[in-house]
């Protein structure tokens, strides 16, 4: 990577931060976060082509801690860890939504279809636009529309199963 | 049927900017008049400004956390990433051949193999990859270029019923479960050309990694693999390997 380590310790300080924010979002734990926040940086250091270029470092910032992130929630064995900690105290320190709803949220985003959850997270929990979301995705901005549009349908079907395995 | 409590998930109003945006706005990063317009919003939303005093606050809102302790983990991990073999082990590769087929030549034949019941066809086990591009997908071969964020399709031949799962291993050693996502194994019937339900996304860890098909006949062994100086998994159970050249 080519990186000194003062050079590692500033993006660190820039963008660690942000990684572990939003893995407590969305993991809900703080140990998880905190395991997300190394993980995703040593995967964005080695993703990013220009370490200085700070608009695309962002871009890889969310766009990866958005995917491990959901694929820890997906992951079977890591699931069931998740859904035992709860840990409404250290994921209220950065969000002020209803902790038994988000661990509801993440049980329907181990369920539902891949694409489904990604869309649920990008619009629904982070508050992008379709565009945007499409534009993330790689998809059309109908086809996001249509993944939120199954996902609300498929988590009004599923709530009582997934209440259940988050309890 | 009550259906899932949408309100309880909403935490800012419909026109408040996406958490992307403000933490573009916390970089710094955008056009001026973008900033100023997104900073005007700001100002006057509650549920906007608290979110921005917490990403100011950085580590700080979790009094727990070891900024230091988190970044010598960081550098931890980088050190764990791939290391270079050393320049002998191309000396021990002929005598690891020479041995190996020592070994080989002086097998004891195979037990003969009890086949399950039901149908069978004339073929072997087999994987094809397709990504997909759009609306279309594209058969991929081993070897080839692929990026974070594909999604693949599997179409897999089987000899016999059996069950089946698909394990990758990292560029990095890592061994993970690719499919099914929801249960460790599958059990599917003998056929061909089965397209496996669910696409596959690629994560964002670069470099060489291995798909591996697991197939066990029957239901007397499990598709499991781990890591071995490789993807070594379940005996009774025959694999078909895919190779990914991530960039």
């Amino acid at each position: 990577m080519g990186l000194t380590g003062e050079q590692i310790a500033r993006l660190f300080r820039t963008f660690g931060p942000l990684i572990f924010q939003r893995a407590l979002r969305l993991l809900g734990h703080r140990e998880d976060a905190e395991e997300a926040t190394q993980e995703v940086f040593v995967r964005v250091l080695r993703a990013a082509d220009d370490y200085d270029d700070r608009e695309k470092m962002h871009h890889w910032v969310y766009r990866i801690t958005t995917r491990y992130c959901l694929n820890q929630i997906r992951d079977r064995k890591r699931r069931s860890a998740l859904m035992q900690q709860h840990g409404p105290r250290a994921a209220s320190l950065v969000t002020r939504r209803s902790p038994s709803a988000m661990m509801t949220l993440r049980a329907l985003l181990a369920m539902a279809p891949e694409d489904q959850a990604q869309a649920a997270v990008h619009v629904l929990l982070d508050g992008m636009s379709r565009s945007d979301a499409a534009e993330e995705m790689g998809i059309s901005r109908r086809k996001v529309g249509r993944l939120l549009d199954d996902f609300r349908a498929f988590a009004d079907r599923h709530a009582g199963t997934a209440e259940e395995r988050a309890s | 049927m009550s259906g899932f409590d949408w309100a309880a998930l909403e935490e800012r109003g419909p026109d408040c900017p996406a958490e992307f945006d403000l933490e573009r706005l916390h970089l710094g990063l955008g056009e001026p008049a973008q900033r100023s317009a997104l900073q005007a919003h700001v100002d006057g939303c509650e549920d906007c400004a608290a979110h921005m005093a917490r990403l100011g606050a950085g580590f700080d809102i979790a009094p727990e956390v070891d900024e230091r302790a988190l970044l010598a983990g960081v550098r931890r991990r980088m050190d764990e990433a791939p290391r270079r073999a050393p320049w002998w082990r191309w000396l021990l590769l002929p005598a690891l051949a020479a041995a190996g087929f020592a070994v080989w030549s002086l097998r004891p034949a195979p037990p003969v193999e009890t086949v399950p019941d039901g149908p069978r066809f004339k073929g072997g086990l087999a994987m094809t990859v397709h990504r997909q591009v759009g609306l279309r997908s594209e058969q991929m071969v081993s070897g080839d270029r692929f990026a974070p964020g594909d999604r693949l399709r599997l179409v897999i031949d089987l000899p016999l019923p059996g069950r089946v799962a698909v394990w990758g291993l990292e560029a990095g050693g890592a061994v993970y479960r690719a499919w099914p996502f929801e249960s460790p194994w599958v059990e599917l019937p003998a056929g061909r050309k089965q397209a496996l339900p669910e696409a596959l996304e690629l994560d964002d860890a670069l470099g060489r990694e291995v798909l591996g098909l697991v197939f066990c006949p029957g239901d007397r062994a499990e598709p499991t693999c781990e890591a071995a100086d490789g993807l070594v998994c379940a005996a009774g159970c025959e694999v078909v390997r895919f190779e990914l050249d991530k960039r």
